[in-house]
């Protein structure tokens, strides 16, 4: 469905009516301008999604995805281990042994 | 019972008895009337007596001899070359002799007609090139008929030349050229059967009779090339072998106007630009004929293929470079060699989409002087900046592989001189890797390749809305290439498109506007050229990877892609619009 124009002036009208002051209208429309020209992409929002699927990844462990908690007990299972996992460190077949892996992995299904 | 009947027709055009058929019987009904009336003949129709009047007895006749001309040196590199020579490619080189001739002689229009005949018991296969571009003037005969000597024009492509005579012979053994230069007598050129043959005692012979015109001359600015016995390789390509595995002639017909529209798209509007639309080529095959339909220019059809991401939107870069040579050939020894390239760049769309540049294989497509010169295909090599290494600590780019296939490259060269176009010579089929101007295009391709390496990943979902494509799409469609892949339930795709956000992003419309770029010596880092760090671009190639299988992250993503549109939306939120308002400014 096509959605319906509002100009400028009608929006100033509305925000009036709306008891905002000229000074903040103007703040308010100039917001939207410059948003309208921003044409890069939001770097932050992108490093904030890298880190956080950085996170996920960890939780994926040779194809077989983890929840946080399921993780933070594979963290614990391999400290008893006398294996040390940093906080963070990617987990891959490196560094588990496939064996063990399989046996936690029974261990928690 | 054995069968008595006989090709009258057939022997009559053999032995030039079907002269007199023709002289006598002007019209085609009443004349097949006649030779079916003959006994035991084979029936002919009206329509061959047609095609045969005008295929035999209309065209021009060779008449007195007028001089001998010393003709080629060295046959060898003609026929090595002739051999090599597709049949498109001979075609080509041909026509661009006859673009040539048209734009030294300017007569309002050209009309090019390429007539194949199959072989028949009367005769065999040939093609005859009939336009009327203007006629060849006298003084141009000799390079016609001399190797090692090439007319040039400016802004040329070719002037019966060595590719002329390399094209003809890579079609057939035996050439005539008629032609009628206003105000000057018909002439005609006669290339003997066994000519370029090894085996012929005429292959140590270097004198090419010309003739007056005995018959039918052709009209004022008309020249009439006629190329017969055909190569069988030759007839088998053009469909009228006697193998039926191949392409029938309707196909190629079809194929041969779709690559001559292609190759001369860019001359074409060149010259329509200068008033010179009426331009048309036509190929007849047997008796199916199709029409050139000329493509549009590189730039119209760039737009329909490219993604205009404003951040790393393709470019069109201009650079001109001059150099001194050494030119046996030139009175001073030296001349200045000068060339302007404008390379269009960008990433591709989509691959199956509007496929008017493949992106297989990948590579830098070449056009020189509005016509299309990477026959052999784009050029993927070192040569153009593949696997080009910077100095310092300007990095290495990649090599081209399947992978670099997005990048499209288009590098439009233009040189007064024509041998200052780095096309292979004589026949312009390829690039020549020996240009005076190697390392500078080697070196500003390179430039090309590395502003987009980072970006090579990228998805093509995420690509797909800054292209022209995405007017094209309905709002399900475009929902679908959003959430390609992801975990997207039907009602969340909806939701999605009735929210604010959704809405702009599925109207959303990119301009088409190129990065233009002025001078080879621009550094061409993304951060120079876009003002964004190369880190940057490959975060966002990664995070758009790492996000789309989750539709919730897709959002996520698409948000940070575009700011612009998600900040409007918040802020139109602000302002207490109805769901069904937007603003505009």
């Amino acid at each position: 469905m096509k959605s319906r124009v509002i100009t400028e002036e009608q929006l100033r009208d509305r925000l009036a009516e709306a008891g905002k002051s000229n000074q903040e209208i103007e703040d308010l429309i100039d917001q939207y301008a410059e948003a309208s020209r921003q044409e890069y992409p939001d770097t932050e929002a992108i490093a904030v999604i890298l880190q956080k699927t950085q996170e996920d990844s960890i939780l994926r462990v040779r194809g077989f995805k983890l929840t946080k908690e399921q993780y933070d007990i594979l963290l614990d299972y391999y400290e008893g281990e006398g294996k040390v996992l940093a906080e963070g460190q990617q987990v891959d077949a490196n560094l588990l042994v496939q064996r063990a892996l399989e046996e936690f992995l029974n261990l928690i299904s | 019972m054995a069968n008595n009947k006989r090709n009258r027709w057939a022997e009559f055009i053999k032995d030039g008895g079907a002269r007199t058929f023709f002289d006598t019987y002007p019209n085609d009904d009443e004349l097949a009337e006649v030779i079916n009336k003959l006994p035991d003949s084979v029936p002919v129709t009206a329509e061959q007596i047609r095609r045969d009047r005008q295929r035999f007895h209309n065209r021009p006749g060779r008449g007195e001899q007028i001089k001998e001309e010393e003709a080629s040196p060295t046959k060898n590199v003609i026929l090595n070359k002739a051999t090599q020579l597709e049949v498109q490619e001979a075609l080509v080189e041909i026509l661009d002799n006859i673009f040539d001739n048209f734009e030294r002689n300017t007569p309002d229009r050209l009309a090019v007609g390429i007539y194949v005949y199959p072989k028949t018991d009367a005769a065999s296969g040939e093609i005859l090139v009939v336009e009327n571009s203007g006629g060849i003037e006298k003084k141009r005969i000799v390079p016609l008929i001399q190797l090692g000597f090439s007319e040039r024009s400016a802004r040329g492509i070719g002037a019966w030349g060595e590719g002329f005579k390399m094209a003809v012979f890579a079609l057939g053994e035996e050439v005539e050229v008629f032609s009628t230069y206003p105000g000057q007598q018909p002439i005609a050129i006669h290339f003997p059967r066994g000519w370029l043959n090894p085996g012929h005692s005429l292959w140590t012979k270097w004198k090419v009779n010309t003739y007056e015109v005995g018959q039918n001359p052709p009209p004022e600015g008309t020249t009439i090339i006629r190329i017969n016995h055909l190569h069988s390789e030759v007839l088998e390509s053009l469909g009228l072998g006697k193998r039926q595995n191949g392409d029938t002639p309707d196909i190629v017909c079809r194929e041969l106007a779709r690559y001559f529209g292609e190759v001369y798209a860019e001359k074409y509007h060149d010259l329509a630009a200068e008033g010179y639309s009426e331009i048309s080529i036509k190929i007849t095959i047997g008796s199916v004929s199709e029409d050139v339909r000329f493509a549009d220019r590189v730039k119209v059809r760039l737009i329909r293929n490219l993604s205009f991401i404003p951040w790393l939107r393709p470019i069109h870069w201009v650079a001109e470079w001059q150099t001194e040579v050494e030119e046996p050939g030139e009175e001073a020894r030296f001349r200045t060699a000068k060339v302007c390239v404008e390379i269009y760049a960008g990433l591709a769309a989509t691959f199956d989409d509007f496929q008017t540049y493949s992106p297989h294989p990948p590579g830098v497509e070449m056009w020189g002087n509005g016509r299309l010169f990477s026959l052999k295909g784009k050029i993927t090599d070192k040569s153009v900046g593949w696997g080009y290494k910077f100095g310092g600590g300007g990095g290495t780019n990649p090599t081209s592989t399947a992978s670099s296939r997005r990048l499209t490259i288009v590098a439009l060269f233009t040189a007064d001189d024509s041998r200052d176009i780095p096309w292979a010579a004589p026949v312009k089929n390829d690039y020549n890797r020996r240009s005076e101007f190697y390392a500078e295009i080697q070196e500003l391709c390179a430039k090309v390749v590395r502003l987009y390496k980072n970006a090579l990943p990228f998805l093509e979902s995420r690509l797909l809305p800054f292209s022209h494509s995405w007017s094209r799409y309905t709002n399900q469609q475009k929902l679908d290439v959003l959430f390609a892949g992801s975990d997207a339930t039907a009602e969340f795709k909806q939701e999605f498109a009735t929210s604010r956000f959704g809405k702009k992003l599925l109207e959303f419309k990119p301009d088409f506007a190129f990065h233009e770029i002025a001078g080879a010596d621009v550094e061409s880092t993304v951060l120079r050229v876009y003002n964004i760090s190369t880190t940057t671009v490959s975060d966002i190639v990664k995070a758009a990877s790492e996000t789309k299988t989750s539709a919730e992250q897709v959002i996520e993503f698409l948000e940070a892609l575009f700011p612009n549109l998600a900040k409007q939306a918040d802020l139109e939120e602000k302002f207490e619009l109805a769901p069904e308002e937007e603003l505009e400014l």
